[in-house]
């Protein structure tokens, strides 16, 4: 081999990726909708803000979303922005009595007969919850990690992005996967994972919030939400989250 | 990809959705393959991709050689490639980008963890370097190495003559070599670091 042929070689080896990259069902399905519509473009993506919260990196994702979904997304978060803001009841299922007292090292102390459950996995809990020192709304993730802030802070952070990510937390499971939480606008029902081997999970069946058990050995890329339809609402890049944690 | 262009368009013609769904399929394979290659991000390169993937369904029943739809779709899929290249310099001017966090390689499940980072170290270090090349170069290179085009395609895909597309090759490749890092790489087997 000569050594121009190496160094072509060399560069189609050095271009892998680029070379086998395969778009998703879901981007077709987006680019044949789109084209379809009178308003074919998406809105670009900003790039995601982390905001380190003790010590988690409490990421907030900024989605790419259609057009004519971005009023309702901007106000969908419905009962569980009313929540958020102080404006109304948590969604989901109450805690069972007597469940709260250890369940969640942030309940000690404070009055817990308000935790509602937004989602559960394998037993880890994504919980709301408000204060009452403080007045302020909080989320658990698992029992790790929680967050409570001003209601000026959650409306800015609801109005930003149709999901919020949280994580990823080392919840320990027997696949020694990790913990990554999500609240969701109320249009969005599915969410899927996307590894880079190729394979995607889909969690269904979402109502305000998800916990899902992300397997780092597959290198998790993107996480995708959609509508009951199927449609895509948001993609958000998971790529960089820092997906081994050290007790 | 095999599937005949001819047959491809008149079944799109025909408002074929399965033809609709494979027409976009295509065209986001080719587009995505190209923006990945200059952009590295899978998420910017979707981005690229999408527009041009609806550019191509909107136009495609306008195209007289079918023949020669996998080159209309590459110049597309450039033009679009080009223009969000343009568009991300000018915003990270004035925008404070994120901090990567460190990522972190994790050996595959099949055993290989030394071949994978062998070729994402291999990956970065021919990013780092295509980096610092003029944008056209950098093009011409990314449709020679990641599409297998000839001279002739990569000038039809940039609009530009064939010589000017060989001299953005020979110049870029020529660039690349004389770069330390791409030299050392090159010189090991390539096959050795598959």
């Amino acid at each position: 081999m000569s050594d121009h042929d190496r160094f072509d070689e060399f560069l189609r080896s050095a271009l892998h990726d680029a070379r086998t990259t395969e778009p998703t069902q879901d981007e077709i399905t987006t680019a044949v909708r789109a084209a379809r519509g009178p308003a074919p473009r998406r809105p670009r993506g900003r790039r995601l803000v982390a905001v380190l919260a003790g010590s988690f990196a409490l990421v907030t994702g900024t989605a790419f979303a259609v057009p004519q979904t971005r009023h309702a997304l901007t106000n969908g978060f419905g009962t569980l922005k009313d929540f958020l803001t102080n404006q109304g009841d948590p969604p989901g299922t109450p805690i069972p009595p007597g469940e709260a007292d250890g369940q969640l090292n942030w309940f000690r102390g404070t009055d817990t007969t308000n935790g509602s459950i937004i989602a559960e996995t394998q037993g880890t809990r994504l919980v709301a919850y408000r204060q009452t020192t403080t007045g302020m709304a909080c989320l658990a993730y698992g029992t790790v990690a929680s967050v409570c802030r001003p209601d000026s802070e959650w409306t800015t952070l609801l109005r930003a992005s149709p999901v919020q990510l949280a994580g990823p937390l080392p919840e320990s499971n027997p696949m020694a996967r990790l913990a990554l939480f999500g609240t969701t606008a109320d249009n969005i029902s599915t969410v899927t994972i996307h590894y880079g081997d190729g394979t995607t999970e889909h969690t269904d069946g979402i109502a305000h919030g998800f916990v899902i058990f992300v397997d780092p050995q597959r290198r998790p890329t993107t996480l995708t939400a959609h509508d009951p339809s199927g449609f895509t609402i948001a993609t958000l890049n998971i790529a960089h989250r820092q997906w081994k944690f050290h007790r | 990809m095999n599937e005949d262009p001819a047959t491809l368009l008149e079944a799109y013609r025909q408002d074929d959705s399965a033809a609709r769904q494979r027409l976009a399929e295509r065209a986001l394979r080719i587009a995505l393959r190209t923006s990945m290659g200059m952009l590295h991000d899978r998420e910017l390169a979707s981005d690229a991709a999408q527009d041009s993937a609806i550019e191509v369904l909107r136009s495609a029943k306008t195209v007289r050689e079918p023949n020669h739809l996998d080159a209309w779709i590459h110049r597309i899929a450039v033009r679009h490639t080009m223009r969000l290249i343009r568009r991300q310099r000018s915003r990270t001017a004035h925008e404070t980008p994120l901090a990567d966090l460190p990522e972190v390689l994790e050996p595959r499940a099949d055993g290989s963890p030394h071949d994978e980072v062998s070729r994402r170290e291999l990956a970065s270090t021919l990013n780092d370097a295509m980096g610092l090349l003029p944008a056209k170069q950098r093009m011409a290179l990314v449709l020679r190495y990641v599409h297998d085009l000839s001279h002739e395609q990569i000038a039809e895909a940039m609009g530009i003559r064939p010589g000017t597309a060989s001299a953005l090759i020979s110049r870029g490749t020529a660039a690349l070599r004389t770069m330390d890092a791409l030299e050392h790489l090159a010189h090991d087997d390539p096959g050795e670091q598959r």
